[in-house]
């Protein structure tokens, strides 16, 4: 009777796996480099993001395949759609417009992005440190990046929700979806402390909540974002009440004249999939035109 | 009172401007304060439901519409006002909820939005209140308006800025933003002492948010939430809803309080001809049981009793006999029931082959219980009673959904369970205008109101009238009950029920407005706008052509007035036609 020697004994029989093949992954040729940036807005981007995601778990549901691990990963992916989206309309705004662009002017970006990054991309290196996956972060950067101090109280309970979601995304991202003591603290102890260290069990129903939730406060961010940031174009113009100015032009008031700003602007929150899309840009100018000779009627 | 003829009234005749007027009076929001406090029926029924308005304790207060739940909240509410004993009253109508209907399609931060809404106009009830129970307790305004917080005109823009969809202005938005429970509560509880009243009641009325059952779960959350150990809250509601959100069990949170009068009620007649004796006058012009058998074809709610009356007065001129008059009395009036039923189809088309089941249900239930009278009418009993097997509908949501919505406009009357043997049937009076209709009460070609009326007089039959609901529906539309849900509008796949995406496409899955199509209505089509009104809006060039351009006019009276023989009171009568078109039909 042979006796094995003692490392194998313990090193090749507690967990006995074959070798892998590679020894070094080739990380490179995991990302498609012939991907061309399409030139979706940042809801549209958004979007497609969620709808790829959803059609995922609602057909698996169809065929019987659908299982709560898959339910976790999906959850994943749709909260990474949300911090994509608010990547994307920081940097379109960045490069499109004054007033962002100059609040970003003297923030800092890692010298490989700056010596490497096209242009176009460059603001993207602005947020790689910051994680958009949480309410906190989210605020702060519109209120540093875009002036917007406070977005519009009634967006308060999406937030909320958001908040909620992002805790629980944590939970899925470093404990493989078991309820830890900090996040059942901030989801709140009452009714969730007897969840501790159970696992998430995500419904198809749950997830459409989910996904309805997200595409809430992206949608409701954007359509506040666009009005907040059409007002102040026209506030701190030359032409405008405020004092401080952070736009060297103003609105010319004529369409031709305005067109082309106004286009670039509106495109950046526009959607122009074919159902539910936005107004076209001039109705939304001929609106916010209106807006501003009300609102300097009445002052 | 002068024969009102509205089919040959080329200019607006007197007689039609009193007709139009007193169609307005019928709905008590309308009604004077003085005229009702006279024109309040006090039987022990009344009282006892004004009690329990002015009293402790969360109420529903559960009827369909035209029962008299807004009279009776406005009659609780004077009767607090002028004793100092009882509680301090502040009176809210949430009728115009469905204007923010659009909002909830379009606007993820909608429910916010019926949230400033809901207690703004809570707040200027509040501010209303104050300013009348100040008076009778000579209390200062200043004081009353420091304690108030918001200058009660500024939260009026506000409710309407927000029911026309605008964005808020800043002011509005710091002001929205103040605006919480808590506070209304503090300014309830100061005020209440300050006017020397122990306790306050809230009436909210129109509370049934039939169309958006979204804004009714949240507006439950409110009610909740505003209870406290001095407030207590009245909401007025429609039977068959039972569905008040995750966070609202009525059970454990309100006492429901039925103010729809049963037809089986002992004091049944006395309750009706009251009512009817004080807000008209003209009663006694009809002959006594032809009187009682339209009170019966009421079903127990007093203003389709003055509809009743009101058409018998006008067709008893027309037609050649009083028979003649009375079955086409209860032949529009049963008609205008269904179509007023088949309304919900447009309301909520998710609901449409429910609500044409339901309609066949109902038909056939009638039939059924206008037989059983028939096989009576020699005996001494009556029958009223459907019995529907409850394990034909228990655990089946549609047929569920479809009884309830026939409670719901007041076509069935659910009674308590009661066992008969072994088994425990669920218990509905059928519409009895649906069966006087059927002349379930009449020998056979003969007419005798006084046969008909001692014979719903009789006693009960002991047994209801059994069915199940697979006797009273084919099996082929029981198999095919289900929501009528529009394919997925961006790739036409079909929806699965209960998804809020779509499966194939991954896209929302929207709903189209109810308040948005409505507005598509042509205005020529408004009911309650007579023969000539129609006519001239429909050849005026400068009126506009749908209810929705109609409603956006800045001033519709002048553009009204336009056309010729249209002054100050026609104008008023027809915009009130529209308004009550959209009240009535979006409630």
């Amino acid at each position: 009777m042979t006796t094995l020697v003692a490392p194998d004994a313990i090193l090749a029989e507690i967990t006995p796996f074959a070798a892998p093949l590679e020894s070094g992954l080739d990380t490179a040729s995991w990302f498609d480099a012939a991907h061309m940036p399409q030139a979706q807005s940042p809801i549209d981007e958004f979007r497609a993001n969620l709808a790829e995601i959803n059609t995922l778990y609602l057909q698996a549901h169809q065929r019987g395949d659908y299982n709560s691990t898959l339910g976790g990963l999906v959850y994943l992916g749709m909260v990474s759609a949300v911090e994509g989206y608010f990547r994307s309309l920081l940097r379109h705004l960045i490069l499109t417009d004054e007033m962002c662009a100059e609040n970003a002017a003297s923030k800092t970006v890692s010298y490989a992005a700056a010596v490497h990054h096209r242009p176009e991309l460059l603001p993207e290196a602005l947020l790689e440190g910051v994680s958009l996956a949480s309410t906190k972060n989210i605020k702060s950067e519109l209120n540093s990046l875009c002036n917007v101090a406070q977005i519009s109280a009634s967006l308060d309970p999406l937030f909320q929700t958001f908040e909620d979601i992002c805790q629980i995304r944590h939970c899925g991202i470093h404990r493989f979806g078991k309820l830890g003591s900090q996040q059942a603290v901030k989801l709140g102890l009452d009714k969730h402390k007897p969840l501790l260290e159970k696992p998430l069990r995500l419904t198809i129903a749950h997830l459409q909540d989910v996904a309805e939730a997200l595409e809430a406060l992206v949608r409701g961010v954007n359509s506040h974002c666009f009005f907040d940031m059409l007002k102040r174009s026209h506030d701190n113009s030359p032409a405008g009440k405020n004092k401080t100015k952070y736009y060297s032009t103003s609105w010319n008031r004529d369409w031709e004249a305005d067109q082309s700003r106004f286009e670039k602007f509106h495109w950046i929150f526009a959607s122009t999939q074919t159902s539910n899309p936005s107004k076209p840009a001039k109705e939304m100018y001929d609106a916010f035109m209106a807006f501003i000779a009300a609102k300097e009627a009445g002052q | 009172m002068t024969p009102i003829s509205l089919e040959n009234a080329p200019p607006l005749s007197a007689a039609e401007e009193t007709e139009v007027t007193q169609l307005y009076e019928e709905r008590a929001e309308h009604l004077g304060q003085n005229i009702i406090e006279g024109a309040t029926t006090l039987t022990s029924d009344t009282e006892d439901w004004i009690s329990a308005l002015t009293g402790t304790g969360s109420k529903l207060l559960v009827g369909p519409r035209g029962c008299g739940k807004t009279h009776l909240m406005r009659f609780a509410f004077l009767r607090c006002l002028n004793k100092q004993e009882l509680p301090f009253a502040v009176y809210t109508n949430l009728n115009r909820y469905y204007r923010l209907e659009p909002m909830l399609r379009r606007r993820p931060d909608a429910m916010t939005m019926f949230y400033y809404w809901a207690l703004s106009n809570i707040f200027v009830g509040i501010s209303d209140a104050a300013k009348q129970f100040a008076a009778t307790a000579s209390v200062q305004g200043t004081v009353i308006s420091n304690l108030l917080e918001f200058d009660g005109a500024d939260v009026s823009h506000l409710i309407a800025t927000l029911e026309q969809g605008r964005p808020l202005s800043p002011e509005q938005d710091n002001i929205a933003a103040r605006m919480s429970i808590d506070k209304l509560k503090a300014i309830l509880v100061s005020l209440s002492e300050v006017l020397g009243r122990k306790r306050i009641v809230l009436f909210l009325d129109d509370a049934a948010l039939t169309l958006t059952p979204e804004y009714l779960t949240h507006f439950f959350d409110i009610y909740r939430a505003l209870k406290g150990t001095r407030i207590a809250l009245k909401a007025s509601v429609y039977p068959g809803t039972t569905e008040y959100g995750p966070s609202f069990h009525a059970s454990h949170e309100a006492e429901s309080i039925f103010v729809w009068k049963s037809v089986t009620d002992a004091n049944y007649l006395d309750f009706m001809l009251d009512i009817g004796n004080k807000r008209f006058p003209d009663l006694v012009a009809i002959p006594d049981e032809t009187r009682a058998l339209l009170a019966y074809a009421a079903f127990g709610v007093p203003r389709a009793f003055m509809t009743l009356v009101r058409a018998y007065l006008k067709n008893v001129t027309k037609l050649a006999t009083p028979q003649a008059a009375f079955n086409r009395t209860i032949e529009d009036f049963v008609n205008e029931r269904k179509s007023e039923y088949l309304t919900l189809k447009d309301k909520m088309p998710q609901f449409s082959s429910i609500v044409e089941a339901g309609s066949r249900a109902f038909e056939r239930a009638a039939d059924d219980i206008t037989q059983a009278n028939q096989a009576l009418i020699d005996g001494t009993t009556k029958q009223l009673l459907l019995g529907i097997d409850p394990a034909s509908v228990t655990g089946q949501p549609y047929v569920e959904r479809m009884l309830r919505l026939l409670e719901e406009v007041g076509l069935l009357y659910k009674l308590d369970r009661v066992s008969h043997g072994d088994r425990e049937y669920l218990r509905y009076l059928v519409h009895l205008g649906a069966l006087q209709f059927r002349r379930a009460f009449s020998r056979k070609g003969s007419f005798s109101p006084r046969f008909s009326m001692d014979m719903l007089q009789r006693q009960d039959e002991k047994h209801p009238v059994r069915r199940s609901v697979s006797t009273l529906l084919d099996a082929n539309t029981i198999a095919a009950l289900g929501l009528n849900l529009p394919n997925c509008r961006n790739c036409d796949a079909k929806r699965v029920e209960g998804a809020k995406y779509c499966f194939n496409c991954g896209e929302k899955l929207t709903e189209e407005s109810t308040y948005d199509r409505l507005m598509l209505t042509p205005l020529i089509n408004v009911p309650g706008l007579t023969k000539w009104q129609k006519e001239k809006l429909g050849e005026w060039p400068s009126v506009p052509r749908t209810v929705g351009e109609f409603v956006a006019l800045q001033d519709p009276g002048t553009t009204l007035r336009t056309i010729p023989q249209v002054g100050q009171i026609r104008a008023r009568t027809m915009i009130d036609a529209v308004e009550a078109f959209l009240d009535e039909y979006l409630s």
